[in-house]
């Protein structure tokens, strides 16, 4: 406390920039944390759920469940597509297991689409994290050396040089080094880690993707 | 066959994390500050500053740790308070008396008397004493305003000693530089320093701990000691330790740094030692 309060202006500056920085940080860490966890949770439960049910219909009516599974989107937007091509095709009540080989790029495109938007919306806000962890450090760094320009003018103009006077000035400059590194080390932690577990989730997708393509085929060959 | 329905989330929002995240760093910066538990109480203990070159005695007499000789101490202080008296004093309490007797010696000696109050005023006691018949009055209102001077002079020669005593600042200085070298709650005869006293400055002279090789300015820590009648220590142990291990190792170095005591106790000296980080950094 009194290293912060004793500290010049710029280091003060740059300790509420690392302090907003931090702030900020955190509370995405929290953010990304339940969101993240949440769709891997959801996303495990949807896929058993799904392979356990063979019919999408019965699938679809029950996609409520899996609110924060990427998977379940993904099932959503390609079953979707399918119907839309089923109606076209016959004009009336669309049957669920007749359709022409052509629409499965439609719904190929469609699971893309989804794809993107799912990935798109876990790593929402990460590039901060990114950010903060990089650049954090750097501008603690700033202070610092800025508080030490300003503790060893004030030793040139009292002429004295000992460590007592030299410590002081050196021990408050270098706060804003630790709190650029408190401000950056979770964030480098938990990005890293995020983007691995959205890592896992992306390639779960395109698993999912290649599936239900798979199956949306077998069955258009079927019909 | 109808659309499968929108999967509904329900999102935290960033704002409401930001509450979180602030409510956290409020939280950890109570903790780190010492707010709200705050920092271990130190015992803050009377300072003397002991001159280890005298050594210390059984049975101290009373007086200050670092003061001069017993015999010097209470002339010298007297004649500090009574130099003053005369100067601020005898100026103003002549010129009143001055203009009075002004009309009174008017009817014995106008030639004689009037001069000599008027122009030495710097010897006020003269002119009273001198004309018995100038009227007794004057001289027991002189003599009484003179007593009343003196009590003035020791009520605040006498507050000011005790400022000194109750003074916030402990280090000894601010006693008067006459007093008697013993202890201030001494009780004994004999001119010097209490041992134990004695003993603290010494550690403390041989205590040597950088506020850079420890986290902490609150430390404290109590040393139970034990030496022989002959100086030697015998036995050392930590009573209450401060938890902090280059601390703990500093105030070993300290105590035996010397083993053998530069003078015979006289008897088995069993007793705890403050070590307090602070007092060390002042």
């Amino acid at each position: 406390m009194e290293l912060i309060s004793g500290a010049g202006l710029v280091v003060k500056l740059v300790l509420l920039i690392l302090i907003g920085f931090s702030l900020l940080s955190w509370a995405i860490i929290f953010l990304k944390f339940r969101v993240i966890y949440s769709a891997i949770g959801d996303s495990g439960r949807f896929q058993q759920f799904f392979w356990n049910k063979r019919r999408l219909d019965t699938i679809s009516k029950n996609l409520k469940d899996f609110p924060h599974a990427p998977t379940a989107v993904l099932f959503r937007d390609g079953y979707q597509e399918l119907m839309r091509n089923q109606r076209e095709n016959n004009g009336d009540e669309p049957t669920p297991f007749s359709a022409e080989m052509g629409q499965a790029d439609n719904v190929a495109r469609a699971l893309r689409r989804a794809t993107n938007q799912e990935t798109q919306r876990l790593e929402r806000y990460l590039p901060f994290l990114a950010t903060t962890g990089s650049t954090a450090p750097f501008i603690g760094l700033f202070g610092t050396v800025w508080g030490i320009m300003d503790a060893f003018h004030g030793i040139g103009q009292t002429g004295s040089a000992s460590l007592a006077v030299v410590a002081p000035g050196i021990s408050e400059a270098l706060v804003a080094t630790a709190i650029g590194l408190v401000a950056a080390i979770p964030a480098v932690v938990a990005y890293n880690h995020f983007v691995s577990k959205v890592n896992v989730l992306t390639g779960d997708m395109d698993s999912f993707c290649q599936e239900f393509l798979n199956i949306v085929g077998r069955m258009l060959r079927r019909s | 066959m109808t659309t499968p329905p929108f999967p509904s989330r329900n999102e935290p929002r960033l704002s409401s994390l930001l509450g979180i995240s602030l409510a956290m760093h409020i939280v950890v910066f109570v903790l780190f500050s010492g707010v709200l538990f705050g920092t271990s109480p130190v015992e803050r203990r009377p300072v003397y500053f002991v001159d280890l070159s005298k050594m210390p005695v059984l049975n101290p007499q009373a007086g200050r740790p670092d003061g001069g000789p017993a015999p010097k101490a209470k002339p010298a202080a007297k004649p500090k308070t009574a130099a003053p008296t005369p100067q601020p004093v005898a100026q103003p309490a002549s010129k009143p008396e001055a203009s009075k007797p002004k009309p009174t010696p008017v009817d014995n000696k106008p030639a004689v008397t009037q001069p000599t109050p008027v122009k030495t005023s710097s010897k006020p006691a003269e002119p009273a004493s001198k004309p018995a018949e100038a009227g007794q009055s004057v001289q027991d209102k002189i003599a009484a305003m003179r007593q009343n001077q003196q009590r003035q002079q020791e009520l605040a020669d006498l507050k000011s000693k005790i400022a000194a005593l109750s003074g916030d600042d402990t280090s000894g200085k601010s006693y008067g530089s006459g007093a008697p070298l013993g202890m201030p709650d001494g009780s004994g005869d004999e001119i010097g320093v209490d041992q134990q006293t004695w003993l603290q400055a010494f550690y403390k002279e041989n205590w040597s701990l950088s506020k850079y090789q420890v986290a902490r300015r609150d430390l404290q820590a109590t040393v139970h000691v034990s030496y022989s009648a002959d100086g030697t220590l015998t036995n050392y142990r930590f009573v209450e330790s401060s938890g902090d291990a280059n601390f703990d190792d500093s105030l070993k170095k300290a105590i035996l740094k010397t083993k053998v005591l530069p003078f015979k106790p006289g008897r088995t000296l069993q007793f705890d030692v403050v070590f307090n980080l602070k007092d060390l950094m002042d």
